[in-house]
């Protein structure tokens, strides 16, 4: 997959480097067992710390989305995840910013199902 | 006599400056002279005369210098010719600098008054093209040939009886090699870079870079040893290898530098090849780090890193390897200087440069900045006074100029230590097993009041 990491940007590239891989993977821009660089080559492509993205990494390990493989490195899980017990009061609170910001459900409704067909249903 | 041929290097470096500063007006990467450019302005009218006028200034200034070179056929002493040369050479070296900075900031108002600013592109990690970033680096069980080259370079050598020259050489020569190891595993630590949207481009463009520049790691750390060594076989084979070998010589360095420039020219050309095929290009911010023409940027992690003129491989200053890099290249230079030019002052100077000292069971030769020669009288053979210095075969170490000789030479083939004033008649000639020694004092009545102190002793 091709991933955008902004130096500049406000928000610390960890989260940027998780919040992509986890959406290319529901996307099927990764698929499950893909290998993915290591830490290093990732932060010298940064020009960032190792450490820096281990963080991202690690975080990504402990959610459940990649794996490590003694030989391969790190992978892409196998599909689908263990669900997290936040993700329901998560998106509680996304659905409640959308609609207070667009108080017809429709829309609210048709943007949800825009980005949900953007995710590959087969592997999901 | 010499001086000519200073003045000739010189004016040679004036020219070699202005070439390899103007290669920056060519532009690679859409970047000239530090500012990239959009690629649809590549060819403006206003972008081509910043690129001729730049270009032009740097041989003016060339001209310039090289007039202000001709002061060195000024008859003067070796120390203060030797200073003007060192002024000279920090000149220009300064100066064109200066003029490369004086036009990246006017390129940089080109771009603003013209309303060019590129837009900033986050970095593209595309995670295939990383896993395989390196697959075109050469392997690195090539530098068992450099390596191999070596150790049988040095098994000649110390067949030769070369004695203490072979460890030297060979602890230097593989330093130079592990060098060259090193700089190999940092090119396949270079990040990608994507410079388009285009992935296809950006495998081919990281592919070309990562097998030009690690083959060229590989190739000179071969034929770096071969240079070094070769001079020193022709010393102790008969002269029928002579010219073989002196031929070789010099026709492996002008291949090695002929080849150097023909490579990474190639690189460039292809590069830039590969981006002609694609309007995309992605510009991640890197002017503001290049705006005095070195690389300073104390966020990325990065040491090393190519050079926007993709002729060479640069260090990132803001790090602590940088700075340690970008400090040992005055220390060098003004080192340099000093060891040249205080000796040769002092000489010129000094009331008394060389001194000698009676002692009880010894004699005491001294010159300035040169080890003491400590003679002990029963090892003195012969002692005689000559009118004329022999001709003096090869200089070992030290110090040799049109007015003085210092140091360790072989003189008539056998190993000599000089402490000589060529103004100064007559030389004192002292002969022990090993080693010949010369002296004179700038005073000749003081030269010949030694000589009868040792006839005395003998």
């Amino acid at each position: 997959m091709i991933l955008e990491i902004d130096p500049h940007s406000e928000e610390p590239i960890y989260l940027q480097l998780r919040k992509q891989i986890i959406i290319g993977i529901a996307r099927g821009e990764l698929s499950p067992n893909e290998q993915l660089p290591t830490v290093r080559q990732f932060a010298d492509e940064l020009g960032v710390n190792t450490m820096t993205v281990s963080k991202g990494y690690q975080q990504l390990r402990e959610e459940g989305y990649l794996i490590t493989d003694r030989r391969k490195g790190t992978l892409v899980a196998p599909l689908p995840v263990t669900p997290k017990k936040t993700s329901e009061e998560n998106l509680t609170l996304l659905l409640a910013e959308l609609y207070l910001s667009e108080p017809d459900e429709q829309v609210v409704q048709e943007k949800v199902q825009r980005i949900l067909t953007s995710f590959r249903k087969e592997d999901v | 006599m010499l001086s000519p041929l200073i003045l000739g290097i010189l004016i040679f470096c004036n020219f070699v400056m202005a070439f390899t500063n103007s290669l920056a007006a060519k532009p690679h990467n859409y970047v000239i002279v530090e500012n990239t450019f959009p690629a649809d302005k590549i060819n403006d009218p206003l972008v081509l005369s910043f690129r001729k006028n730049y270009r032009k200034r740097q041989f003016q200034l060339a001209g310039i210098l090289t007039l202000l070179d001709l002061s060195l056929l000024i008859p003067m002493k070796d120390s203060i010719f030797m200073i003007l040369f060192f002024v000279l050479l920090y000149i220009t070296i300064g100066s064109g600098y200066l003029l490369q900075i004086r036009y990246i900031r006017k390129g940089h108002q080109l771009i603003v008054d013209n309303g060019w600013q590129l837009t900033e592109q986050p970095i593209q990690v595309d995670t295939q093209l990383l896993l395989e970033k390196n697959r075109k680096l050469v392997s690195p069980w090539w530098f068992a040939l450099s390596f191999g080259v070596l150790i049988l370079l040095t098994i000649i050598l110390h067949q030769q009886e070369m004695g203490s020259l072979t460890w030297i050489l060979l602890s230097a020569c593989g330093l130079t090699s592990a060098l060259f190891v090193l700089g190999w595993w940092a090119i396949g630590r270079l990040p990608v870079r994507a410079l388009t949207n285009d992935s296809t481009i950006n495998r081919q463009y990281n592919d070309l870079t990562k097998f030009y520049w690690s083959a060229f790691m590989v190739a000179t750390s071969i034929f770096i040893n071969l240079i070094v060594y070769l001079p020193l076989l022709t010393m102790s084979t008969s002269s029928r290898f002579f010219k073989i070998l002196m031929t070789s010589e010099f026709l492996l360095i002008f291949l090695f530098c002929g080849f150097t420039i023909w490579w990474l020219f190639r690189l460039r050309n292809n590069q830039d090849q590969l981006l002609t095929q694609t309007p995309s290009f992605r510009y991640t911010g890197d002017d503001y780090y290049w705006r005095y023409g070195i690389y300073y940027n104390p966020d990325d992690r990065r040491l090393m890193l190519p050079d926007r003129i993709g002729l060479n491989i640069t260090i990132n200053l803001a790090r602590v390897g940088g700075k340690i890099f970008i400090g040992l290249i005055p220390a060098i230079l003004i080192g340099v200087m000093l060891i040249v030019v205080v000796p040769l002052y002092i000489l010129d100077y000094h009331p008394d440069p060389l001194t000698y000292e009676v002692k009880q069971e010894s004699v005491v030769l001294d010159g300035p900045l040169y080890r003491e020669s400590n003679i002990n009288y029963n090892s003195i053979e012969k002692v005689s006074l000559l009118n004329k210095m022999p001709t003096i075969g090869m200089k070992v170490n030290g110090l040799a100029s049109v007015n003085y000789a210092l140091g360790s030479f072989k003189v008539d083939g056998k190993s000599a230590t000089l402490f000589v004033d060529h103004q100064s008649k007559p030389i004192l000639k002292i002969t022990t097993k090993d080693r010949d020694y010369y002296y004179t004092n700038t005073d000749s009545t003081v030269t010949k009041k030694l000589y009868q102190k040792l006839q005395a002793h003998h």
